[in-house]
């Protein structure tokens, strides 16, 4: 069975194509995260998901059914919104009964739903507070208790850690991630925290622009980024691009660049062709000496980020262009020297 | 001073005799005044249409100001302009609400008689019936109505901050949960207007007892005493009748009214307002 099948979604606010192509399909139990700047449709596309906003066309099925058309209660889905929104109102138990009130599940069914959520998410405790007296790690767990009681067919997250601070957006998304093993229910999860898309999704969307840019595992989103977009967005510090004419000679492929020719890998070549301008290289994948050396690339030191186990060195070339390289900690640069980076292009790209 | 001076002449007026003829002179009955005006009949019956008053005030007020904020609040075009015409009921003098609405309430030019006319397709003068809504039936309620329709933009417009406030994710988060739009109304939009609704209602209830210059020109307390409130009993008693004494009384037994009442709002209503 599939769990959630998007087919030619397209959705428009008047002249704005907020999305304008989508098809996709989620298995039946996976956790999908939504990957995008903001602004580029990923929201949009899971309130038309979720019936909170109609097509403009195109087709969604969740568990197989057709529901393009069905009002958000008829979609057996449940929702956590963003920072996880809660009825201010009223006590953790009163909202999370506010998901059954209107349903058909009769009392006892509700009760030992209710019983078994609160079991899981160990929230007992909290269940007479009002959600301005819990804590944000608490909202957390009441509004995925609200979820779950409802025994949906699908979860549909909109950046629900987006409000927490680094340490207990850590915890929780590892919780998220056992929680949902657990379950085995089909989630989609939209964020724009590529940390939290590569440690919660088995399947990444990166979308920009209304557009996917690419659909594959974190380890596919990562190691083979498909356009210069993924490549950038993805990994941190972001990847470095040489910008240049791809030419193959009767010395191998070169990118020729304003510093001189770049010798490439057949078999990057091979992959993109001549079409390619840009060369793809991650931080961790530049060396940089002091002295040249065959196809280095010049540049003077900008700034120095230490982030502890090792630093980031933001070089600058002479037209002022970033380039960020990974060293260890004892590196002995200082700001304004000048160095030379050299490239390792054995896992470099082509775009 | 300010406070004080007036405060004590009025407690020492209301302790006295305070006669004209003769020559201008007071004498001391003690609590005799007080005395009187609980024995009096006037009295009695003003408490109870200054009760209808404010009940009836206070209700339309915030019904009428709860809606005009509901309807600022979902109009998407000419917002604006709809709320300059809102808020111009607030910026007109009760004096001059009171002469229009007069004119709008009386039979033969009154907004009553051309309805009930231009329905029954009367044109002519010998057929045309007369209907006046200043009645010794309705004249409170209908005070009551001009008052609202004079509080009820500012109540609107402060109701209107607080539905600003109200995320709109949560109005979909009562769709996903399948609310109807009586459940929408009492679980999202009600509550973040409790304090402003508490506090309106105080206050509304406070200028609606005190009223009285749109009672004066309206309706004069009439038909006979049919909407004589206490602020127009005591003015009658004080200016026309020269009985200062017991209408300077009349006016403590107001005041009682008016802190019994909003201490009692307070006490049933505001303090569990504390806790949420």
């Amino acid at each position: 069975m599939s769990g959630i099948e998007i087919t030619n979604l397209r959705k428009s606010f008047g002249n704005v194509r907020a999305i304008k192509e989508l098809t996709l399909t989620i298995p039946n139990g996976v956790f999908c995260v939504f990957l995008g700047p903001s602004g580029c449709g990923k929201s949009t596309m899971l309130n038309c998901v979720a019936g909170l906003e109609d097509v403009t066309s195109g087709t969604i099925k969740i568990g197989g059914h057709d529901v393009t058309n069905l009002p958000p209660h008829a979609r057996d889905i449940a929702m956590v919104f963003q920072s996880s929104l809660l009825y201010p109102h009223l006590t953790a138990l009163q909202n999370i009964r506010m998901s059954l009130k209107n349903s058909d599940t009769d009392a006892v069914e509700a009760k030992r739903r209710i019983d078994h959520a609160v079991g899981i998410l160990e929230i007992a405790s909290v269940l007479d507070k009002k959600p301005s007296a819990m804590s944000g790690g608490q909202r957390q767990r009441v509004a995925m208790a609200k979820a779950i009681v409802r025994n949906p067919t699908a979860f549909l997250m909109d950046e629900p850690l987006a409000a927490l601070d680094a340490a207990l957006r850590q915890s929780l998304r590892l919780e998220l991630v056992v929680l949902q093993r657990q379950l085995g229910t089909t989630t989609i999860f939209v964020t724009h925290d590529q940390v939290e898309a590569m440690t919660l999704g088995d399947l990444i969307v990166v979308m920009n622009d209304g557009r996917v840019e690419q659909i594959g595992t974190p380890d596919e989103i990562y190691n083979n980024p498909a356009t210069k977009f993924v490549a950038g967005f993805i990994g941190s510090p972001p990847m470095n691009f040489f910008e240049g004419q791809v030419e193959d000679s009767n010395n191998g492929p070169t990118l020729r660049t304003q510093y001189g020719p770049i010798a490439i890998p057949r078999h990057l070549f091979d992959r993109m062709g001549g079409s390619a301008h840009s060369l793809g290289v991650r931080p961790q994948h530049i060396d940089i000496n002091r002295t040249k050396t065959d196809g280095s690339i010049p540049g003077t030191v900008f700034a120095i980020e230490n982030l502890g186990k090792d630093s980031v060195i933001i070089l600058h070339d002479t037209a002022g262009h970033d380039y960020r390289v990974l060293v260890d900690p004892d590196h002995g640069y200082t700001v304004g020297e000048s160095t030379y980076m050299c490239l390792d292009l054995s896992q470099a790209h082509l775009f | 001073m300010v406070m004080a001076y007036p405060m004590g002449y009025a407690i020492w007026l209301s302790m006295q005799e305070v006669s004209f003829f003769g020559g201008f002179r007071t004498s001391f009955v003690g609590i005799e005044n007080y005395r009187e005006a609980l024995y009096s009949d006037n009295f009695w019956w003003s408490v109870r249409v200054t009760v209808q008053f404010v009940l009836v005030s206070v209700v339309l007020a915030m019904l009428i100001g709860l809606g005009l904020a509901l309807l600022m609040h979902h109009v998407r075009r000419g917002r604006a302009l709809l709320g300059a015409i809102i808020i111009l009921p607030w910026s007109i003098s009760l004096y001059g609400a009171g002469v229009m609405w007069q004119y709008l309430a009386r039979g033969q030019s009154g907004v009553a008689s051309s309805l009930i006319n231009r329905m029954l397709g009367r044109t002519t003068p010998d057929t045309a019936v007369e209907y006046s809504l200043i009645s010794s039936e309705q004249i409170v309620n209908l005070l009551a109505l001009g008052n609202a329709w004079n509080l009820a933009p500012l109540v609107a417009f402060f109701l209107l901050a607080n539905l600003k406030t109200i995320p709109e994710r949560l109005y979909d988060l009562a769709r996903v949960d399948r609310l109807n739009v009586w459940q929408r109304f009492l679980i999202v939009t009600l509550p973040p207007l409790q304090y402003t609704l508490f506090v309106f209602t105080t206050i509304t209830l406070i200028m609606s007892m005190k009223l009285l210059d749109f009672i004066f020109v309206m309706s004069a307390g009439g038909p006979g005493d049919a909407s004589a409130t206490l602020t127009f009993r005591l003015f009658d008693l004080a200016f026309r009748q020269s009985n200062y004494g017991l209408s300077a009384a009349m006016s403590f037994y107001l005041l009682f009214l008016i802190i019994g009442s909003a201490l009692a709002l307070f006490f049933f209503w505001g303090r569990r307002l504390e806790d949420t």
